[in-house]
């Protein structure tokens, strides 16, 4: 009952009384819970104590896994959003502004040597369909009909790769069938040609002549047949 | 031989230790059942509710820091327990005075004056639910003004002041 702070007299006096009140109180008897209820309480305890904690008592595990898990599958799509995209090809200039088949031929031709290009070129199907959507490139599938059509020794179509070959050989091959694949493009653009005048057809056509490839005379039938008439240069009419 | 602590036998007991309880279930029932019995005139409601907040103590075993003394801790419980049933109760738990009825001495209990007893009693019955939880508090825990203020989330004032009405009333009810 000494509890309060002598400091104040109505807080003396409040501790008086509450003294005298306890004594009184304390005689009133020692009212005490019944046995049973005892005996409920210490075997509930008992029971309590010998259980092994549930899942719930360790509700921070719980907490910890799921946040784990979040960070995990957020780590993991902003990883594979920032993986950089392998080198690709420079975009050929958009055919309806300039279609110099120069310039084209120049790039094909640097694409031709260029083995780390071919590498690029030889990406998953699934890369080379985005660039198609996008215009940069040329479709490949239509590229490989061309090639077929013209019956270039070198080509070696989709058709080749049976499932029994080596990936060594699936890569090798796929990489020759890339590294005439700017031709074949030349060659679309050159059936295309809405982008090409006349004129400009031959000077493709003879720049082909004079870098040796074959298909220049496959090209130039087209072309004839094309434009009956047409008055030739003199360098293809051989 | 130094005595151990209620908060080193509440810490076992949380890891498991049944004995721990035992010790401290021992020295708490009684202050316990009193604070309910003599705020609740109905036996069996008093019973109901001391069992209550044993549970819950023994279901928040392992949330007790020893930070907190355990006296005040349990009786903190015991408080809220109380005030949810006065809460569930409200309708009829207006003090009645008609209760009084019931708290006729037991022949065991006559330790004092049959008149006397009966007329503190009643008075404690008749108090307020603030001042007669807060007179409870002082008379059966030992507590603190700062403890009971603590407990029952009001200001040591406050405290003070529904103390000093509870005397006042039962010291007038004596003297009548």
């Amino acid at each position: 009952m000494n509890s309060i702070q002598n400091n104040n007299p109505d807080d003396r006096a409040l501790e008086q009384d509450l003294e005298s009140l306890g004594q009184a109180y304390q005689r009133l008897g020692p009212d005490e819970p019944p046995a049973l209820l005892d005996q409920a309480i210490l075997n509930s305890a008992k029971r309590a104590a010998e259980n092994k904690p549930g899942w719930m008592d360790f509700g921070w595990i719980h907490g910890l896994t799921t946040a784990a898990v979040i960070v995990l599958t957020v780590s993991i799509v902003l990883t594979q959003r920032q993986t950089p995209l392998p080198e690709q090809v420079s975009p050929m200039p958009a055919e309806a502004t300039s279609p110099e088949p120069d310039i084209l031929i120049e790039r094909e031709t640097h694409m031709q040597l260029s083995t780390e290009r071919a590498d690029s070129l030889a990406e998953p199907k699934r890369m080379r369909r985005s660039e198609n959507s996008s215009g940069l490139l040329m479709d490949l599938s239509a590229m490989d009909k061309l090639e077929e059509s013209v019956a270039a020794p070198a080509a070696v179509t989709a058709e080749n790769e049976t499932a029994g070959e080596s990936m060594s050989q699936a890569s090798k091959l796929r990489l020759e069938h890339r590294s005439i694949a700017p031709i074949g493009a030349l060659e679309t653009r050159f059936k295309q040609s809405q982008q090409l005048s006349v004129e400009e057809q031959l000077q493709a056509i003879l720049k082909l002549k004079q870098a040796g490839d074959s298909r220049w005379e496959s090209m130039l039938k087209s072309f004839i047949t094309d434009h009956p008439g047409y008055p030739l240069p003199d360098a293809l009419k051989n | 031989m130094r005595e151990t602590t209620d908060e080193y036998l509440m810490q076992q007991y949380a890891r498991g230790n049944v004995q721990a309880f035992d010790q401290l279930y021992a020295r708490h029932r009684g202050a316990l059942y009193r604070y309910f019995r003599r705020q609740i005139t109905d036996e069996a409601t008093a019973n109901d509710l001391y069992q209550g907040v044993w549970e819950k103590i023994i279901r928040a075993r392992r949330k007790y820091r020893t930070s907190t003394p355990f006296t005040a801790w349990m009786f903190r419980i015991a408080h809220n327990h109380l005030v949810d049933h006065y809460r569930r109760q409200k309708p009829q738990a207006a003090v009645d005075t008609d209760r009084l009825v019931d708290l006729q001495p037991e022949p065991a209990q006559q330790h004092i004056d049959g008149q006397q007893r009966q007329q503190l009693q009643a008075g404690i019955v008749a108090l307020p639910d603030e001042q007669r939880d807060t007179l409870l508090l002082k008379l059966e825990s030992g507590l603190k003004i700062e403890e009971i203020a603590v407990v029952t989330g009001v200001s040591a004032d406050t405290v003070k002041s529904r103390l000093r009405y509870a005397v006042n009333k039962l010291k007038r009810s004596l003297v009548e």
